[in-house]
């Protein structure tokens, strides 16, 4: 597997990259048809000068159009295009999503949280893991510490 | 590290988390500068589709973000396919995780480091924001790969036993066989992979990471309101003094389940077309029963 990976670095990757920016590409494109505006959208989009304000903050009309992107993304979740998938691969976007839901509510717990090491005791359901979560910050830090860096 | 004074451990804990989470941030932070260039990421990527651009100007925790996240994830698989091999390999779900985890991590940490430098938060907010996420994600990854320890491993040597005991028409006797040695073989992937997540290997990468950022990690905590020159300063400061060991912190956050997948394949050798396991169509031969030669600190298993 690290071989595969070291790949990325090399001549090669030129042609990996295109290929799953082409797939991006075309996996956006059809989620921003499903948005009713989206020729308007895209036109507004295409022109630079209205995106950003003197600050280079997003302007004022720049910031209405991602509300409502977000709107509707948040309304309309992006349905992958599972149906040009193996059920393995379909399998593997399942395990990326999971992933990204917890990320999202852990993220969202955790700043709630008044007590963040009880936070990540509660998370950590097992004794083995606040084990091993431990000993990798405590003795980390104890290092950093001893070393006085 | 603790003493017997509650009041003195409860200080102590609430330092070294505050110490913890400054150091991950600015590891994190740091790598990403270093490696990726956060900003070279945010407007090549933002080129691609005026979808990836809002993402990338949308508030921070927007309902834009796991969308994004996620084509990327789908775009990636596709691309894989150009370096990984039909097999038993391709259903092992922690791919995908992996997938996201570094997908997630650069996304959200190049978004980040935008809005920082377009000065839509300052270095305080970065740093709450990014302590926030890594936190998170620190234990999102723990109960992930126990995951796979626990529950994806076993499923996936099963899975793949039978795979290929199906592509090579085995016939029962033999089957059984095979498949007795491969499940001891499995039994060795187990407890070795386990062995591996609990023990020095993990830590190893962190101590080297940490001894050296820490002092980065508290340069960054005191920034303010000014923080696009300071950050920009001070990581160009320390980018020569990173580059030597930058590749092993990436190795430490991108690289640890394919690790565990590189030394589990290594250990059962499901895919080698050499493999002396593998009987040829039509003519099954029973094997010899043949002593399994196990080296707990070299996973590979001499058959």
């Amino acid at each position: 597997m690290a071989e595969k990976t070291n790949q990325i670095d090399s001549p090669k990757s030129n042609d990996w990259k295109e290929k799953m920016f082409r797939h991006l590409k075309s996996i956006l494109d059809g989620y921003v048809q499903k948005f009713p505006q989206h020729e308007e959208f895209l036109a507004f989009m295409n022109n630079e000068n209205l995106l950003y304000d003197e600050n280079n903050r997003p302007s004022e009309e720049y910031k209405k159009w991602i509300e409502k992107v977000g709107t509707f993304c948040r309304e309309n979740p992006l349905e992958l295009a599972t149906e040009e998938l193996d059920q393995d691969k379909i399998e593997v976007l399942k395990g990326a999503k999971d992933f990204l839901d917890k990320q999202k509510e852990l993220m969202k717990s955790y700043r709630e949280a008044s007590d963040k090491e009880a936070w990540v005791d509660n998370e950590l359901d097992s004794e083995e893991k606040r084990e091993t979560f431990n000993k990798l910050v405590e003795e980390s830090t104890n290092n950093a510490l001893n070393n006085n860096v | 590290m603790y003493k017997d004074n509650n009041f003195e451990r409860i200080t102590i804990m609430d330092k070294a988390t505050k110490e913890r989470l400054n150091i991950l941030a600015g590891v994190s932070t740091i790598e990403f500068f270093v490696r990726s260039k956060a900003m070279d990421m945010v407007d090549s990527i933002s080129k691609i589709h005026p979808m990836m651009k809002v993402y990338f100007d949308s508030e921070l925790g927007s309902d834009i973000e796991n969308n994004a996240l996620l084509a990327m994830s789908e775009a990636l698989i596709w691309s894989i396919e150009a370096f990984t091999e039909k097999g038993p390999m391709s259903n092992f779900r922690s791919i995908g995780v992996s997938i996201a985890q570094t997908l997630s991590k650069r996304m959200y940490f190049a978004k980040l480091i935008h809005h920082a430098n377009t000065g839509r938060i300052t270095a305080e907010q970065f740093y709450e924001l990014a302590a926030e996420y890594i936190a998170a994600e620190s234990v999102n990854v723990i109960n992930q790969l126990w995951d796979v320890v626990g529950v994806e491993l076993p499923q996936y040597l099963s899975a793949g036993i039978q795979k290929v005991l199906e592509f090579f028409e085995v016939d029962p006797q033999t089957a059984e066989w095979i498949a007795g040695l491969i499940d001891s073989a499995a039994n060795v992937a187990y407890s070795y992979v386990k062995r591996f997540l609990t023990q020095e290997k993990i830590q190893e990468f962190v101590y080297n990471a940490l001894k050296f950022t820490f002092e980065a990690a508290r340069k960054l905590s005191v920034l303010v309101d000014d923080a696009v020159e300071k950050v920009k300063d001070f990581c160009h400061k320390v980018e020569n003094k990173v580059k030597s060991w930058g590749r092993s912190i990436c190795k430490y956050f991108n690289w640890i389940v394919p690790d565990f997948l590189k030394d589990t394949e290594k250990t059962i050798v499901l895919n080698d077309p050499n493999n002396e396991l593998i009987i040829s169509k039509g003519t099954p031969v029973k094997p010899a029963p043949i002593p399994i030669t196990i080296d707990v600190d070299k996973p590979d298993i001499d058959v």
